[in-house]
Protein backbone atom coordinates (compact mmCIF):
# COMPACT_ATOMS: atom_id res chain seq x y z
CA UNK A 1 0.00 0.00 0.00
CA UNK A 2 1.06 3.25 -1.13
CA UNK A 3 1.08 6.19 1.43
CA UNK A 4 -1.33 8.00 -0.75
CA UNK A 5 -3.23 5.40 -0.50
CA UNK A 6 -3.32 5.22 3.39
CA UNK A 7 -3.52 8.76 3.99
CA UNK A 8 -6.75 8.59 1.59
CA UNK A 9 -8.34 5.52 3.76
CA UNK A 10 -7.37 7.31 7.33
CA UNK A 11 -9.00 10.51 6.20
CA UNK A 12 -12.00 8.27 4.91
CA UNK A 13 -12.41 6.54 7.91
CA UNK A 14 -12.41 9.54 9.93
CA UNK A 15 -15.19 11.54 7.99
CA UNK A 16 -17.28 8.42 8.52
CA UNK A 17 -16.86 8.01 12.08
CA UNK A 18 -17.94 11.58 12.23
CA UNK A 19 -20.36 12.62 9.59
CA UNK A 20 -24.05 11.93 9.52
CA UNK A 21 -25.61 10.91 6.16
CA UNK A 22 -29.71 10.16 7.39
CA UNK A 23 -31.80 12.25 9.96
CA UNK A 24 -31.72 9.41 12.61
CA UNK A 25 -34.34 11.31 14.65
CA UNK A 26 -36.99 11.10 11.62
CA UNK A 27 -35.86 7.81 10.74
CA UNK A 28 -36.60 6.44 14.38
CA UNK A 29 -40.51 8.15 14.05
CA UNK A 30 -40.51 6.41 10.56
CA UNK A 31 -39.33 2.95 12.13
CA UNK A 32 -41.84 3.46 15.29
CA UNK A 33 -44.63 3.53 12.75
CA UNK A 34 -43.89 -0.03 12.52
CA UNK A 35 -44.75 -2.30 9.01
CA UNK A 36 -48.46 -2.26 7.22
CA UNK A 37 -51.08 -3.75 8.16
CA UNK A 38 -51.22 -6.91 6.89
CA UNK A 39 -53.71 -7.38 4.21
CA UNK A 40 -53.74 -2.89 3.38
CA UNK A 41 -51.63 -2.19 0.82
CA UNK A 42 -50.19 1.45 0.83
CA UNK A 43 -52.62 3.83 -0.65
CA UNK A 44 -55.24 6.13 1.05
CA UNK A 45 -56.33 3.70 3.23
CA UNK A 46 -53.69 3.09 4.90
CA UNK A 47 -51.98 3.37 8.32
CA UNK A 48 -55.24 4.86 9.63
CA UNK A 49 -54.54 6.76 12.81
CA UNK A 50 -50.78 7.21 12.46
CA UNK A 51 -49.35 10.33 11.76
CA UNK A 52 -49.33 10.89 7.77
CA UNK A 53 -47.13 13.82 7.52
CA UNK A 54 -44.33 11.52 9.13
CA UNK A 55 -43.59 10.40 5.94
CA UNK A 56 -45.67 12.53 3.70
CA UNK A 57 -43.54 15.59 3.42
CA UNK A 58 -40.51 16.80 1.72
CA UNK A 59 -37.68 14.50 1.00
CA UNK A 60 -40.14 11.80 3.07
CA UNK A 61 -40.36 7.93 1.62
CA UNK A 62 -44.58 8.83 1.48
CA UNK A 63 -45.86 8.91 -2.16
CA UNK A 64 -46.89 12.93 -2.31
CA UNK A 65 -46.09 15.72 0.23
CA UNK A 66 -49.41 16.80 2.80
CA UNK A 67 -50.19 20.02 4.58
CA UNK A 68 -52.76 18.12 6.95
CA UNK A 69 -53.58 14.76 7.04
CA UNK A 70 -55.19 12.31 9.39
CA UNK A 71 -58.14 10.18 10.23
CA UNK A 72 -61.53 11.08 11.91
CA UNK A 73 -62.69 8.04 14.14
CA UNK A 74 -66.70 8.05 15.17
CA UNK A 75 -66.62 7.57 19.15
CA UNK A 76 -64.38 8.08 22.03
CA UNK A 77 -64.87 4.07 22.78
CA UNK A 78 -65.29 3.20 19.14
CA UNK A 79 -62.65 4.13 17.10
CA UNK A 80 -64.19 3.36 13.90
CA UNK A 81 -63.53 5.46 11.03
CA UNK A 82 -65.86 7.68 9.80
CA UNK A 83 -66.70 7.58 5.84
CA UNK A 84 -67.65 11.22 4.21
CA UNK A 85 -66.94 13.73 6.92
CA UNK A 86 -65.74 16.71 6.07
CA UNK A 87 -62.55 18.31 7.51
CA UNK A 88 -62.28 22.47 7.47
CA UNK A 89 -59.05 23.86 8.51
CA UNK A 90 -58.38 27.34 8.46
CA UNK A 91 -55.20 28.64 9.08
CA UNK A 92 -53.60 31.79 10.23
CA UNK A 93 -54.30 34.28 7.00
CA UNK A 94 -58.34 32.98 7.21
CA UNK A 95 -57.85 30.72 3.90
CA UNK A 96 -59.77 27.12 4.46
CA UNK A 97 -58.12 23.68 3.16
CA UNK A 98 -61.09 21.21 2.83
CA UNK A 99 -61.13 17.13 2.65
CA UNK A 100 -63.45 14.62 3.08
CA UNK A 101 -62.37 11.38 5.05
CA UNK A 102 -63.26 8.13 2.81
CA UNK A 103 -64.50 4.71 4.38
CA UNK A 104 -61.61 4.18 7.20
CA UNK A 105 -61.72 7.77 8.23
CA UNK A 106 -58.30 8.91 6.52
CA UNK A 107 -58.37 12.27 5.12
CA UNK A 108 -55.38 14.34 3.94
CA UNK A 109 -54.76 18.12 1.84
CA UNK A 110 -52.11 17.57 -1.09
CA UNK A 111 -48.97 20.64 0.42
CA UNK A 112 -49.61 22.86 -2.35
CA UNK A 113 -46.91 23.58 -5.35
CA UNK A 114 -46.50 27.49 -4.49
CA UNK A 115 -45.11 28.82 -1.29
CA UNK A 116 -47.62 31.09 -1.15
CA UNK A 117 -50.41 28.79 -1.28
CA UNK A 118 -48.94 26.83 1.85
CA UNK A 119 -51.22 27.16 4.85
CA UNK A 120 -50.14 29.61 7.80
CA UNK A 121 -49.46 27.73 11.49
CA UNK A 122 -51.18 28.23 13.81
CA UNK A 123 -54.79 26.29 12.17
CA UNK A 124 -57.98 26.17 13.20
CA UNK A 125 -60.00 22.73 12.58
CA UNK A 126 -63.39 21.44 12.71
CA UNK A 127 -65.11 18.46 11.62
CA UNK A 128 -68.61 18.38 10.06
CA UNK A 129 -70.56 15.04 9.48
CA UNK A 130 -74.20 14.37 8.36
CA UNK A 131 -75.31 11.41 9.41
CA UNK A 132 -78.00 10.51 6.29
CA UNK A 133 -79.50 7.68 8.65
CA UNK A 134 -80.27 9.52 11.02
CA UNK A 135 -79.98 13.26 9.26
CA UNK A 136 -77.86 14.14 12.45
CA UNK A 137 -75.60 16.55 11.75
CA UNK A 138 -72.65 16.79 13.82
CA UNK A 139 -70.01 19.57 14.09
CA UNK A 140 -66.95 19.43 16.72
CA UNK A 141 -64.36 22.00 16.81
CA UNK A 142 -61.08 21.33 17.92
CA UNK A 143 -60.49 23.35 20.99
CA UNK A 144 -56.83 24.49 20.90
CA UNK A 145 -55.21 25.84 17.59
CA UNK A 146 -52.71 23.38 15.25
CA UNK A 147 -49.11 24.63 16.70
CA UNK A 148 -46.81 23.69 13.48
CA UNK A 149 -47.73 19.62 12.62
CA UNK A 150 -49.82 18.62 9.88
CA UNK A 151 -50.62 15.05 11.28
CA UNK A 152 -53.38 14.90 13.34
CA UNK A 153 -51.38 11.84 15.37
CA UNK A 154 -48.45 13.40 15.96
CA UNK A 155 -50.72 15.24 18.84
CA UNK A 156 -53.64 12.69 19.09
CA UNK A 157 -51.61 9.50 20.04
CA UNK A 158 -53.20 6.44 21.42
CA UNK A 159 -53.54 5.94 24.26
CA UNK A 160 -54.83 9.25 25.62
CA UNK A 161 -52.54 10.58 28.63
CA UNK A 162 -50.20 13.12 29.80
CA UNK A 163 -49.55 14.02 26.10
CA UNK A 164 -52.55 13.05 24.00
CA UNK A 165 -56.04 13.56 24.20
CA UNK A 166 -56.13 10.25 22.54
CA UNK A 167 -57.54 9.80 19.27
CA UNK A 168 -59.59 11.97 17.52
CA UNK A 169 -63.79 11.28 17.61
CA UNK A 170 -66.60 12.86 16.48
CA UNK A 171 -68.82 11.75 19.72
CA UNK A 172 -68.82 10.86 23.17
CA UNK A 173 -70.66 9.59 25.92
CA UNK A 174 -74.85 9.73 25.34
CA UNK A 175 -74.19 10.84 21.40
CA UNK A 176 -71.55 7.98 21.32
CA UNK A 177 -74.26 5.27 23.20
CA UNK A 178 -77.46 6.76 21.16
CA UNK A 179 -76.00 5.85 18.03
CA UNK A 180 -75.03 2.36 17.02
CA UNK A 181 -72.64 3.49 13.94
CA UNK A 182 -70.70 0.61 12.70
CA UNK A 183 -68.85 2.04 9.92
CA UNK A 184 -69.29 2.13 6.19
CA UNK A 185 -68.91 -0.81 3.85
CA UNK A 186 -64.86 -0.69 3.33
CA UNK A 187 -62.74 -2.69 1.33
CA UNK A 188 -60.45 -2.65 4.29
CA UNK A 189 -61.26 -2.98 8.56
CA UNK A 190 -62.72 0.66 9.28
CA UNK A 191 -61.26 -0.04 13.09
CA UNK A 192 -57.25 -0.12 12.61
CA UNK A 193 -54.84 -2.75 14.50
CA UNK A 194 -54.12 -1.69 17.58
CA UNK A 195 -57.71 0.16 18.21
CA UNK A 196 -59.21 -2.13 20.85
CA UNK A 197 -63.27 -1.23 20.35
CA UNK A 198 -66.04 -2.55 22.48
CA UNK A 199 -67.89 -5.38 20.71
CA UNK A 200 -66.48 -4.89 17.57
CA UNK A 201 -62.98 -6.11 15.65
CA UNK B 1 7.57 3.55 -1.21
CA UNK B 2 5.54 1.02 -0.34
CA UNK B 3 3.90 0.30 2.91
CA UNK B 4 3.39 -3.24 4.15
CA UNK B 5 -0.56 -3.98 4.57
CA UNK B 6 -0.27 -4.88 8.00
CA UNK B 7 1.22 -1.85 8.96
CA UNK B 8 -1.44 0.18 7.44
CA UNK B 9 -4.20 -1.34 9.33
CA UNK B 10 -2.47 -0.77 12.63
CA UNK B 11 -2.28 2.51 11.52
CA UNK B 12 -6.40 3.18 10.29
CA UNK B 13 -6.84 1.65 13.84
CA UNK B 14 -4.67 3.06 15.99
CA UNK B 15 -6.03 6.85 14.44
CA UNK B 16 -9.60 5.02 14.69
CA UNK B 17 -8.92 4.71 18.85
CA UNK B 18 -6.94 7.53 19.23
CA UNK B 19 -10.39 10.00 17.51
CA UNK B 20 -12.67 7.98 19.94
CA UNK B 21 -10.83 7.98 23.16
CA UNK B 22 -10.43 11.83 22.49
CA UNK B 23 -13.37 12.76 21.96
CA UNK B 24 -15.27 10.84 24.54
CA UNK B 25 -12.60 12.18 27.35
CA UNK B 26 -13.32 15.93 25.69
CA UNK B 27 -16.62 15.28 26.84
CA UNK B 28 -16.16 14.50 30.01
CA UNK B 29 -16.58 16.41 33.09
CA UNK B 30 -17.95 16.45 36.95
CA UNK B 31 -20.35 18.74 37.96
CA UNK B 32 -19.36 20.91 41.27
CA UNK B 33 -22.80 20.63 43.59
CA UNK B 34 -21.19 23.33 45.35
CA UNK B 35 -21.95 25.84 42.43
CA UNK B 36 -25.67 26.80 42.52
CA UNK B 37 -26.61 30.16 39.87
CA UNK B 38 -28.81 33.06 41.94
CA UNK B 39 -31.59 33.56 39.86
CA UNK B 40 -33.44 37.00 40.11
CA UNK B 41 -36.91 36.25 38.56
CA UNK B 42 -40.11 38.61 38.13
CA UNK B 43 -42.92 37.59 39.70
CA UNK B 44 -44.21 34.32 40.08
CA UNK B 45 -47.63 35.55 41.03
CA UNK B 46 -48.01 37.39 38.21
CA UNK B 47 -46.85 34.76 36.22
CA UNK B 48 -49.68 32.52 37.47
CA UNK B 49 -52.28 35.04 37.34
CA UNK B 50 -54.92 36.70 39.68
CA UNK B 51 -57.46 35.70 38.31
CA UNK B 52 -55.44 32.89 36.30
CA UNK B 53 -57.11 34.28 32.97
CA UNK B 54 -54.73 37.42 33.87
CA UNK B 55 -51.75 35.12 34.02
CA UNK B 56 -48.82 35.25 31.58
CA UNK B 57 -49.16 31.25 31.87
CA UNK B 58 -52.22 31.40 30.53
CA UNK B 59 -50.87 33.31 27.60
CA UNK B 60 -47.92 30.88 26.85
CA UNK B 61 -50.26 28.03 27.66
CA UNK B 62 -53.06 29.43 24.55
CA UNK B 63 -50.30 30.29 21.83
CA UNK B 64 -47.27 28.21 22.83
CA UNK B 65 -48.22 25.13 24.69
CA UNK B 66 -49.56 23.03 21.71
CA UNK B 67 -48.41 19.41 21.63
CA UNK B 68 -46.56 19.95 18.60
CA UNK B 69 -44.58 22.88 19.84
CA UNK B 70 -43.34 23.96 23.10
CA UNK B 71 -45.88 20.98 25.19
CA UNK B 72 -42.86 18.82 24.61
CA UNK B 73 -40.98 17.28 27.43
CA UNK B 74 -37.50 18.14 25.45
CA UNK B 75 -38.15 22.00 24.62
CA UNK B 76 -35.77 24.17 26.36
CA UNK B 77 -39.16 25.75 27.33
CA UNK B 78 -41.71 23.45 28.13
CA UNK B 79 -44.92 24.61 28.23
CA UNK B 80 -47.19 22.03 30.52
CA UNK B 81 -51.31 22.78 30.04
CA UNK B 82 -54.71 21.97 29.97
CA UNK B 83 -54.98 21.06 26.18
CA UNK B 84 -51.17 20.23 25.93
CA UNK B 85 -48.89 18.21 28.10
CA UNK B 86 -49.96 17.50 31.75
CA UNK B 87 -47.85 17.40 34.61
CA UNK B 88 -47.50 13.60 36.41
CA UNK B 89 -49.88 14.27 38.99
CA UNK B 90 -47.95 14.06 42.97
CA UNK B 91 -49.83 10.65 44.79
CA UNK B 92 -53.13 11.33 42.33
CA UNK B 93 -54.49 9.92 39.01
CA UNK B 94 -52.33 11.52 36.22
CA UNK B 95 -54.45 14.28 34.09
CA UNK B 96 -54.75 14.10 30.66
CA UNK B 97 -54.57 15.91 27.67
CA UNK B 98 -58.07 18.06 27.39
CA UNK B 99 -59.04 16.82 30.64
CA UNK B 100 -58.81 18.86 33.62
CA UNK B 101 -57.28 22.99 33.80
CA UNK B 102 -54.23 23.57 33.97
CA UNK B 103 -53.21 23.27 37.16
CA UNK B 104 -51.03 25.55 39.95
CA UNK B 105 -47.96 22.97 39.93
CA UNK B 106 -48.78 23.25 36.76
CA UNK B 107 -48.25 26.80 35.83
CA UNK B 108 -45.17 27.26 38.67
CA UNK B 109 -43.23 24.97 36.73
CA UNK B 110 -43.71 27.00 33.50
CA UNK B 111 -42.81 29.78 35.75
CA UNK B 112 -39.64 27.67 36.23
CA UNK B 113 -39.52 26.86 32.79
CA UNK B 114 -39.35 30.32 31.96
CA UNK B 115 -36.96 31.98 34.14
CA UNK B 116 -35.15 28.97 33.45
CA UNK B 117 -34.54 29.34 29.64
CA UNK B 118 -31.72 32.14 30.27
CA UNK B 119 -31.28 32.36 33.97
CA UNK B 120 -28.49 34.63 33.74
CA UNK B 121 -29.78 37.28 31.31
CA UNK B 122 -33.58 37.19 32.89
CA UNK B 123 -31.24 37.92 36.37
CA UNK B 124 -29.77 41.03 34.45
CA UNK B 125 -33.06 42.45 33.02
CA UNK B 126 -34.69 42.07 36.19
CA UNK B 127 -31.42 43.24 38.54
CA UNK B 128 -30.67 46.29 36.20
CA UNK B 129 -33.81 48.52 36.47
CA UNK B 130 -34.07 49.46 33.23
CA UNK B 131 -30.53 49.27 32.80
CA UNK B 132 -30.77 45.90 30.40
CA UNK B 133 -33.69 46.21 28.27
CA UNK B 134 -36.02 42.72 28.03
CA UNK B 135 -35.63 42.75 24.33
CA UNK B 136 -32.40 40.62 24.98
CA UNK B 137 -34.42 37.67 26.27
CA UNK B 138 -35.47 35.03 23.68
CA UNK B 139 -39.23 34.94 25.88
CA UNK B 140 -39.56 37.98 23.56
CA UNK B 141 -36.87 37.64 20.52
CA UNK B 142 -38.20 33.91 19.66
CA UNK B 143 -41.89 34.75 19.44
CA UNK B 144 -41.41 37.45 17.32
CA UNK B 145 -38.58 35.56 15.07
CA UNK B 146 -36.19 37.99 15.71
CA UNK B 147 -34.06 35.43 16.38
CA UNK B 148 -34.30 32.35 14.72
CA UNK B 149 -37.85 30.27 15.90
CA UNK B 150 -38.95 27.12 14.65
CA UNK B 151 -42.95 28.53 15.33
CA UNK B 152 -42.00 31.87 13.09
CA UNK B 153 -43.44 34.75 14.15
CA UNK B 154 -46.26 34.45 16.69
CA UNK B 155 -46.45 37.79 17.92
CA UNK B 156 -45.71 41.27 16.74
CA UNK B 157 -43.57 43.44 18.71
CA UNK B 158 -45.94 45.24 21.30
CA UNK B 159 -49.09 43.78 20.24
CA UNK B 160 -51.00 41.57 23.25
CA UNK B 161 -48.87 38.55 23.95
CA UNK B 162 -45.62 40.81 23.43
CA UNK B 163 -46.98 43.44 25.91
CA UNK B 164 -47.81 40.80 27.91
CA UNK B 165 -44.52 39.08 28.32
CA UNK B 166 -42.53 42.24 27.79
CA UNK B 167 -44.53 44.10 31.04
CA UNK B 168 -44.03 41.01 33.21
CA UNK B 169 -40.70 41.32 32.50
CA UNK B 170 -40.17 44.52 33.65
CA UNK B 171 -42.56 43.72 36.55
CA UNK B 172 -45.49 45.94 35.39
CA UNK B 173 -47.97 43.05 33.97
CA UNK B 174 -50.45 44.06 31.79
CA UNK B 175 -52.76 41.28 32.71
CA UNK B 176 -55.61 42.49 30.29
CA UNK B 177 -52.96 42.05 27.32
CA UNK B 178 -52.55 38.98 28.41
CA UNK B 179 -55.79 37.84 28.63
CA UNK B 180 -56.71 39.32 25.35
CA UNK B 181 -53.34 37.81 24.00
CA UNK B 182 -54.81 34.16 25.14
CA UNK B 183 -57.81 34.38 23.94
CA UNK B 184 -57.64 35.79 20.44
CA UNK B 185 -58.74 33.38 17.35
Amino acid sequence: MTPRVLFALVVATGITAFSCTTDPQQEGYINALGPEQPGVDPGEYHRAGQPCVVCHQSGGPGKGEFAFAGTIFYGQKKPIGVDGAEVVLVDSVNRPFRARTNCVGNFFIPMPAEETGRPQFPARVTVFFADNETNEKLEVAMSSPIGRDGSCASCHKIPAGLDSPGHVYLASGQKETARKYNGAPCRVPPVPAGFAVDGVQ
Amino acid sequence: MNIPLRVAMASVVAVSAGLLVGGTSACSGQADPSRVTVVLAPSQDDFIGNPPAKGVSTYLEARCGSLDCHGQLGRPLRIFSSNGLRLPADGGPNPITGGSPTSTEEKIANFQAAVGLQPEEITRVVAGGGQYLPDRLYLVTKPRNQVQHKGGAVVNAQDDGDQCMVSWLIGATDGDACQRAATRK
